[in-house]
């Protein structure tokens, strides 16, 4: 969509332009907002709590911070979360979730109970993590080195997954939609049909990867995580990545709340993932 | 319904023999046309001094039968001198006439009362039509001439908005009006993401919009018909016109084949903003594509005095692409072949074979081994016949059928070369196929000087064709929702798995209270087998056309309206109308909907009902060196779908409610005219966040559930143009004139779009002024004031 949007700016003169108006919108009373994930890896779980405000107050950031909050399972987990600071509230001890069992999320706050559940994905670890040098700007990326998986899918369809990379221990979160499912065909991020072993021949051959849209340099420790999700928040976070594309032309979304998991109208998702991860320290 | 259909018979019994029994009767009948060059006039006036009269059809055709004895005629035109014939009528005539342009004169106006009294019969209820060269004279952006951004100016008609050639009739949305070029189907009537109509000016005689009372030969829309028609091509000798504008130039071509008895007319247009690109210093504009481009090809050849052939076609196509690695690309094709005939004096027929085509696609190239296609198609062929009886000067009887058969590819994903292919296997989206068809009888009945009426009825059918895998959204044992779209039936192909069938009521009557004044009404029903939604702000050439099947049931309408035609003696022709219609299952995405390639799309509509209503006012002066005309329309449209704004009516996106043009012409000298215009319209509704909230490191909009609880400020702006006509030299052909023209004059900074996100350190730069938190409220603006020139010419 982005590019359609660069075609269109150039259809559209030079003479359109954007500015900030002020505009007087209804606004709706705070409601709690969660975002929370918990994963198979073994670490404290935590999620935070926050509050909506009104879409032009200039305060900053409310949060949550005498609410009750416990994750239930199905596996017999029982866990408290306690409020540490900044709306987080975190578990006395490192958890995992197991795949297949359910997770359930209670939140007491201010006499209402907001509550979620999901049921824990599987998938498989990440095999191989590999780097290689693009020698020109492809129209999508530009020339540099790059990152890239090797995993294996699960052999039915309906894998979701969501990967965050970080560069030297910072998250590149400014690249497009780091979602990919196996919905229309393959796992590109997976890159199953690559030969990782003959990377140089693959590449004489017209072929490349997918990789993480982000160059890096010689040196550059990058690791991955790969999260099995569920279907349905890979499609909050599609609808969500929609939602934030507006651009103010004719291609953008209609607007729309995507659909959560939190009951009792509570905004934002508490979502249970299967986690993998793989690093990498880039050569020459 | 056998009722209806007796009452019918019995009306049209009584007035059909009641007449012919009583005298002797002979029929005059033959073609109006322009003595310049032989075109056509549709819609020229014959009237008797004795009283009564006629209209020429789409042909140019007219037949008055009277009874045995001497008549004096006259044929009238808008813009051309009276013609006036006495005949003694002994015998069946045919006469066909040429009238004359009236000479560029400049003076008071001449306004007869006879004419006066003779528009105000002829104005049909809820129907506009516009003639080309008034079109011409209206300034537009970019000096494009745009008949359909040009019709948004008349009462009722808005446009769908600034860079957008989309236009709502009345409360319906885009894809509810049928246009027709030369009687074919054209799905897609815009270039350039809707930047410009693709209708060329110099190829276009005539334009007629139903907005109501619409006739029963028109079928399969709800809301209007555009009825666009090409001109025939000079049948007495070579000429050409053409064209330098600011985005596009134009040239056309025509001249007889056989003198006076053939003639054709071939127009193209290109665009070429894209000749400019390989100028640019970056190598991915330098590799850009954007252009479009049209052709219209028109030929006719008379066979005998009673046959005529015609041939026309349409060719269009846009192509927009960022280097090599993504394109978009799509166009129209339509093909008509007519054939004119007439029965005997009294009864014309033209039966046509037509074929339409609109097809898209996307080419994205993501690398050596992933380059990918994604292309979409409807294709229509149909036959349809139009017989017209001209029974009597106060009766004539309309009747015929269409049988049309729809292709629809829903989307081919394909890989685009060798290494894709190797690594990608084609999707093919199920094609579907189906057959709609309409039979229509109508009577046009003159029941006194008056009362006149005509009515009729249409009855369409719709049968989805089997041969493609169909999936069901609800089980049809229990009729309740599936969720996981599992339940499939594939049908054999030949096999009419699913049809619909309507009755559709059409009637107009019109009375005249004095001889200037009168009133008129109609109601009509009307049903839409096959329609487009939109999931985006606005509505996109890329919109999938889908049909009725056993998930989605046909769209109806009914539409009720009253008008007040009054002229005075002073030239000024006045109306006003109010209408009110109701609209069943219509059609929206639900929220988040998935629909680019989407198998199952009808999983992701949802539908419910609509319902408009307005009054629209319209003062127009044709005639004088000073003309020009207001139109006003405050309307309301509605919709209420189950899954949308909690199930509670709301307001339509394209719900404007006050609309006002103006336009002012006025002549200076025969050389010198200028144009000015002025345009409001209120903002369109928009549905705003009601707070933002803290997820994933962003700040995210949540939406109010209330759709479309705002309004953002209104459109208004102001054009001018001038033209300026070469010196007119006797014996010398050539004639030029410059246009030039200011588009916003007064460089209003109207609202393109308004939209909420995350404020980013650049937006305070650019927006020193703004107190704003780290959300903020948006507005983008396409148009400031534009110059434009255009050069014309023609020989």
């Amino acid at each position: 969509m982005k590019k359609i949007n660069l075609i269109l700016a150039l259809v559209i003169t030079l003479s359109a332009c954007e500015r900030i108006v002020e505009l007087e919108i209804p606004s709706s009373d705070p409601t709690i907002v969660v975002e929370g994930q918990i994963t198979s890896q073994l670490e404290p779980w935590e999620i935070r709590l926050t509050v909506s405000q009104p879409y032009f107050d200039q305060s900053n950031l409310s949060f949550v911070s005498n609410a009750e909050v416990s994750i239930v399972g199905t596996d017999g987990s029982d866990v408290n979360l306690i409020h540490s600071d900044s709306g987080y509230y975190k578990s006395e001890f490192s958890q995992q979730c197991l795949p297949g069992e359910i997770y359930s999320l209670s939140v007491m706050y201010d006499g209402q109970e907001y509550s979620a559940s999901e049921v824990a994905p599987m998938a498989f670890p990440i095999d191989t993590i590999a780097s290689y040098y693009l020698p020109e700007n492809n129209g999508f990326i530009e020339e540099g080195y790059y990152v890239f998986i090797q995993g294996k899918e699960r052999p039915a369809k309906g894998d979701f997954y969501l990967f965050k990379a970080y560069r030297n221990d910072t998250l590149k979160d400014d690249f497009g939609s780091n979602l990919d499912s196996d919905e229309f065909g393959s796992v590109s991020f997976l890159n199953e049909d690559f030969d990782i072993n003959n990377i140089a021949s693959e590449l004489s051959k017209g072929k490349t990867p997918r990789p993480f849209p982000f160059t890096v340099e010689p040196g550059d420790t990058v690791r991955v995580e790969q999260y099995a999700i569920s279907e349905k928040y890979f499609n909050y976070i599609f609808d969500i990545e929609a939602q934030l594309g507006r651009s103010g032309t004719p291609f953008d979304p209609p607007p729309a709340n995507p659909n959560n998991n939190i009951n009792n109208g509570g905004l934002g998702y508490f979502s249970v993932a299967h986690k993998e991860g793989a690093e990498i320290v880039v050569d020459e | 319904m056998n009722k209806i259909l007796k009452g019918l018979f019995i009306l049209l019994s009584i007035s059909s023999f009641q007449s012919s029994l009583l005298a002797q009767e002979y029929t005059i009948s033959g073609r109006v046309k322009d003595a310049a060059n032989g075109e056509t006039l549709i819609g020229a006036t014959i009237l008797i001094a004795s009283g009564g009269g006629a209209i020429t059809n789409e042909y140019g055709f007219y037949s008055l039968s009277l009874k045995k004895g001497k008549y004096t005629i006259t044929y009238k035109y808008l813009g051309f001198d009276d013609l006036v014939k006495t005949i003694d009528l002994n015998q069946n005539k045919t006469i066909n006439v040429e009238l004359l342009a009236k000479a560029n004169v400049i003076g008071p106006a001449i306004v007869s009362a006879k004419s006066l009294e003779k528009k105000v019969e002829n104005k049909k209820i809820s129907v506009v039509k516009m003639e080309t060269a008034k079109i011409k004279e209206i300034p537009v952006i970019f000096g494009e001439v745009d008949i359909l951004k040009t019709i948004t100016l008349l009462p009722g008609i808005q446009s769908a908005g600034e860079g957008n050639s989309g236009f709502n009739v009345r409360g319906g949305s885009q894809d509810q009006n049928l246009i027709l070029l030369d009687e074919a189907t054209v799905y897609n009537a815009s270039h350039l993401l809707g930047f410009f109509s693709v209708f060329n000016g110099d190829a276009v005689k005539d334009l007629e919009v139903y907005k109501g009372g619409i006739p029963a030969k028109y079928g399969g829309r709800l809301s209007s018909i555009v009825d666009i028609k090409m001109r025939d091509g000079n049948s007495k000798r070579f000429s050409a016109i053409g064209g330098l504008g600011t985005i596009s130039s134009r040239l056309t071509l025509e001249g007889p084949l056989v003198k006076e008895k053939s003639s054709f007319m071939i127009a193209g247009r290109r665009s070429y903003a894209d000749v400019f690109l390989p100028l640019s210093s970056d190598r991915g504009v330098r590799e850009s594509k954007l252009y479009f481009y049209d052709l219209n090809l028109k030929a006719n050849y008379e066979l005998s005095d009673k046959d005529r052939l015609y041939v026309s076609g349409y060719f269009g196509r846009d192509v927009l692409g960022l280097s090599e690695l993504f394109k978009i690309n799509w166009g129209n094709a339509t093909a008509t072949l007519r054939w004119n005939h007439l029965v005997n004096e009294k009864m014309f027929v033209n039966t046509s074979l037509v074929y339409s085509d609109f097809n898209y696609g996307f080419d994205i190239k993501f690398a050596e081994n992933a380059s990918f296609g994604l292309d979409q198609a409807i294709n229509d062929i149909y036959i349809k016949s139009d017989w017209t009886n001209y029974l009597n000067p106060n009766s004539k009887l309309n009747f015929g059928g269409q049988v049309t058969y729809h292709r629809f590819n829903p989307g081919l994903f394909s890989a685009n070369n060798e290494d894709s292919r190797e690594i990608f296997q084609d999707i093919q989206l199920e094609k579907k196929k189906a057959l709609e068809n309409g039979l229509y009888i109508d009577h046009e009945y003159t029941h006194s000087k008056r009362l006149n009426m005509r009515y009729g009825l249409r009855v369409s059918s719709f049968s989805n064709i089997g041969g493609s895998e169909f999936t069901y959204i609800k089980d049809p044992l229990t009729n309740e929702p599936i969720s996981d779209s599992t339940v499939k039936e594939t049908f054999s192909s030949r096999e009419f798995y699913n049809t619909y069938v309507g009755f559709e009521p059409r009637a107009s009557i019109s009375y005249n209270l004095a001889s200037t004044l009168a009133l008129k009404g109609s109601y009509n029903r009307t049903y839409q087998y096959i329609q487009q939604a939109s999931n985006t702000a606005s509505a996109f050439p890329t919109d999938q056309w889908f049909s009725v099947n056993k998930n989605i049931k046909p769209q109806k309408a009914d539409q009720l309206s009253l008008g007040i035609f009054k002229n005075f003696d002073i030239g000024l022709e006045t109306s006003m109308e109010i209408y009110y219609k109701w609209m069943d299952q219509q059609i929206d995405y639900r929220d988040n909907a998935r629909i680019a390639f989407n198998e199952n799309l009808d999983g992701e509509l949802l539908l419910g009902k609509g319902w408009a209503y307005g009054a629209e006012f319209y003062v127009a002066k044709t005639e004088g060196n000073s003309s020009g005309f207001i139109s006003y329309t405050w309307a309301k449209t509605m919709r209420q779908i189950e899954g949308i704004s909690g199930g509670d009516p709301y307001v339509a996106n394209f719900d404007r409610r006050h609309n006002l043009s103006l336009v002012f012409t006025q002549k200076f000298s025969k050389r010198l005219l200028a144009t000015a215009s002025f345009v409001y319209s209120s903002g369109q509704p928009l549905t705003t966040p009601i707070s933002k909230y803290y997820f994933d490191g962003k700040w995210n909009s949540e939406y109010d559930q209330v759709r479309n609880n705002y309004r953002i400020p209104a459109y208004h702006r102001a054009d001018i143009g001038v033209t300026l006509k070469s010196k007119e030299k006797p014996n010398k052909r050539f004639k030029s004139n410059w246009n030039f023209s200011i588009y916003n004059l007064y460089n209003r900074d109207n609202p393109y779009a308004i939209y909420f996100r995350t404020v980013e350190v650049e937006d305070l730069e650019k927006n020193p002024d703004a107190i704003t938190g780290n959300t903020a409220a948006f507005q983008t603006t396409l148009f400031r004031i534009i110059p434009a020139v255009t050069w014309n010419f023609e020989f």
